[in-house]
């Protein structure tokens, strides 16, 4: 979304000390955090992060605590209202913060303590950019905090390269509930990871090229290299599975791809979607039969979507968000077409 | 000699004539001003400035009481152009000085934010309406009194004026003073009645203050919200604005999307269709780096959305001035 939410990270690798620390844990597996109220997932360099997609998190409370574990910081970012502040604890004392409020300073951050000495470079570099051009209706310093937060623990929203998501909840709004035999990450690696090797695919888990892909598969067909990227979510009380998918003009990841577009599961009757809360709470539909439905989904999902990488064929369910059905044809004919082709 | 004395008590009778004019003028824009209890007040003044009085203030305070409604009724009687005059003053005068504006700081919406549509319009004036009509409703079955549709069209066609002066940028206390003087003139003709001109007077009033005052108590809330809450408001905002554009957001997970040719994405606040839906709310809101950049590569598909504090005054306008145009006391058989 236009971003709203919040986060925190701690220079701590052990995820399971942080969440405990915090009164946090685990509740399922998510592959894009801004997808989830709450996810969590701990970063190649060891920070572990923790990340409110609602901008649900206290982090004036939760800060102190989780800097016992190691150096904490916390970031506010609301594209909405335009504010941005990342602020920093250590031992449980704060150490330094950097603001910026549009309602209160337009153009520019406000600063308390002593932040790192990146910010001078950060800020020199927004004011270059506004200075370029300054009749444009931007916010550049809204980048400056968030550009600060990611220098200093390499979190960027949205943007992380093969983290593995928890969704994560406060123990206190955590319902008991049965242990489960069957989960979406489950189901993946045993019915559509190897769907897609079927199809020619090379199914990769957590070394996809792309931001937010934990579960992918790549090949080259035609001259283009082509990516499918599953995007999912299963917390024990949410359960869906689409692919999204793109190519490149070329075999190589350069530059952008030529399209890109997801498939979605054909729209629930409109008296399912309706009485969908009511069969929740009474049970109606538990959450196995919703992850066979999610499942086969996916799969005819993957197969409408193979059709289309391949042959040009488009489905009702096929959305296209960059690029479109057509520029793809016409790719696919001028390959049909070319010498050997 | 008599000549001269004639001229002399010529120029002065005139003189007299105009201050009892400008008198009854006063009276009458006072006792707009006092929702038609200004004999009460006039009356209570006079008792309090007489210090020997104390013992008797109660006799002392009922006879100037009934001196200053005397004087009303003189006034209704020999001057009632005058008063007339004043009680109009009484209205537009203040509405003229104040209109119930901000003194918080204004700023326009950002540049290229979606302007409203006609269906946003034709929206607003049936909310307008049925907001009136369910006040003036509300308000007969609260007074005791039997409901009728003449009451709720004269509080339709109050509530719906009210957003159509919005529209026309005059502010929620302007609005409101409007929204307050078409029901009063509404109600008397749909009932058959002379226009009373002292009920319009009172009813802009009270639809101006109170209708101003829920405006002003609107924009200092929402521009004092948390960030978290802002947000929120605003994209629920976004959300109705777009349905009623006949563009409904898609209840979907919300995926970032790329911007061609540049090797960067946004993240829109909701999409329909190929449509993309950017809110912002708040005075000091503008584009992000990468939302600007979608906007310049596709601003077919790019709505910019820019809500204000203001908004949210108009919003509670309109029912604060219906509310207040009920308030406006109904005297001397109206």
């Amino acid at each position: 979304m236009g971003l709203h939410m919040n986060w925190l990270a701690v220079e701590c690798g052990d995820k399971d000390a942080v969440l405990t620390s915090l009164g946090l844990q685990e509740t399922g597996w998510v592959n894009d955090e801004l997808r989830a109220q709450l996810a969590c997932a701990t970063l190649p360099n060891g920070w572990t992060v923790i990340v409110s997609s609602d901008y649900r998190l206290e982090l004036e409370s939760l800060l102190p605590a989780a800097s016992a574990k190691g150096r904490a910081i916390g970031c506010e970012v609301s594209e909405i209202v335009m504010y941005s502040g990342v602020r920093a604890y250590q031992d449980g004392e704060f150490a330094w913060a950097v603001t910026h409020d549009p309602d209160k300073e337009r153009y520019g951050v406000a600063v308390n303590g002593e932040p790192p000495s990146q910010l001078s470079d950060i800020l020199a570099k927004v004011g270059e950019l506004a200075a370029a051009e300054p009749d444009e209706p931007v916010d550049w310093w809204f980048d400056a905090p968030v550009e600060l937060a990611r220098s200093v623990c390499g979190y960027e929203a949205g943007a992380v390269q093969n983290a593995e998501w928890s969704t994560v909840a406060f123990a206190a709004d955590v319902r008991s509930a049965p242990r489960r035999e069957r989960t979406l990450r489950g189901a993946i690696r045993a019915e559509i990871m190897p769907l897609l090797g079927s199809l020619g695919w090379e199914p990769r888990v957590g070394k996809a090229e792309w931001p937010n892909a934990f579960y992918s598969a790549s090949r080259v067909h035609d001259g283009h290299l082509q990516f499918v990227n599953l995007v999912g979510k299963d917390d024990g009380e949410d359960v869906y599975l689409f692919p999204s998918f793109g190519a490149w003009p070329g075999e190589a990841n350069e530059g952008d791809p030529l399209i890109a577009g997801e498939v979605r599961a054909a729209h629930a009757a409109i008296w399912k979607r309706l009485t969908k809360p009511w069969r929740r709470l009474t049970g109606k539909r538990g959450l196995d039969e919703r992850l066979d439905q999610v499942v086969g989904d996916a799969q005819r999902a993957i197969v409408d979507m193979n059709e289309f990488l391949t042959l040009g064929r488009t489905s009702p369910n096929l959305r296209i968000d960059l690029g479109s059905a057509q520029v793809w044809i016409d790719a696919l004919l001028a390959k049909d077409d070319a010498p050997g082709g | 000699m008599l000549a001269a004395r004639g001229g002399e008590e010529g120029f002065t009778g005139a003189l007299r004539e105009a201050g009892a004019q400008v008198g009854a003028a006063s009276r009458g824009a006072l006792d707009t001003l006092t929702f038609g209890h200004r004999d009460t007040l006039a009356a209570g003044l006079e008792t309090l400035a007489d210090p020997s009085s104390l013992s008797t203030w109660r006799t002392q305070y009922q006879n100037h009481r009934r001196q200053e409604a005397a004087q009303d009724q003189y006034d209704i009687t020999h001057y009632e152009p005058a008063r007339t005059v004043g009680q109009v003053a009484g209205v537009v005068v203040p509405m003229i000085l104040t209109g119930g504006e901000s003194a918080l700081a204004s700023a326009p919406r950002l540049a290229g934010a979606a302007a409203r549509t006609g269906r946003e319009f034709g929206a607003a004036l049936a909310a307008g309406g049925g907001v009136g009509a369910g006040v003036q409703h509300v308000s007969d079955l609260v007074r005791g009194r039997q409901p009728s549709w003449q009451s709720d069209l004269a509080g339709a066609a109050g509530g719906a004026a009210d957003v159509a002066a919005l529209a026309a940028r005059l502010g929620p206390g302007r609005a409101g003073g409007i929204n307050g003087a078409v029901a009063a003139t509404m109600e008397d003709l749909l009932n058959g009645r002379p226009v009373s001109l002292e009920r319009v007077s009172q009813g802009a009033l009270a639809g101006q203050v109170i209708g101003g005052a829920a405006g002003e108590l609107g924009r200092r809330w929402s521009n004092a919200l948390g960030r978290r809450a802002k947000g929120q408001l605003g994209e629920m905002l976004g959300a109705v604005r777009s349905a009623v554009n006949g563009m409904p957001r898609e209840a979907v997970p919300k995926t970032s999307v790329s911007i061609k040719g540049t090797g960067k994405s946004w993240r829109p606040d909701g999409r329909w269709g190929g449509q993309f839906f950017e809110d912002k709310f708040g005075y000091g809101a503008d584009l992000s780096r990468n939302q600007r950049l979608a906007r310049r590569i596709d601003p077919g598909t790019f709505n910019l959305y820019h809500f204000l504090p203001d908004d949210i005054a108009a919003l509670l306008g309109v029912p604060g001035a219906a509310t207040g145009q009920q308030a406006a006391p109904r005297r001397r058989g109206q």
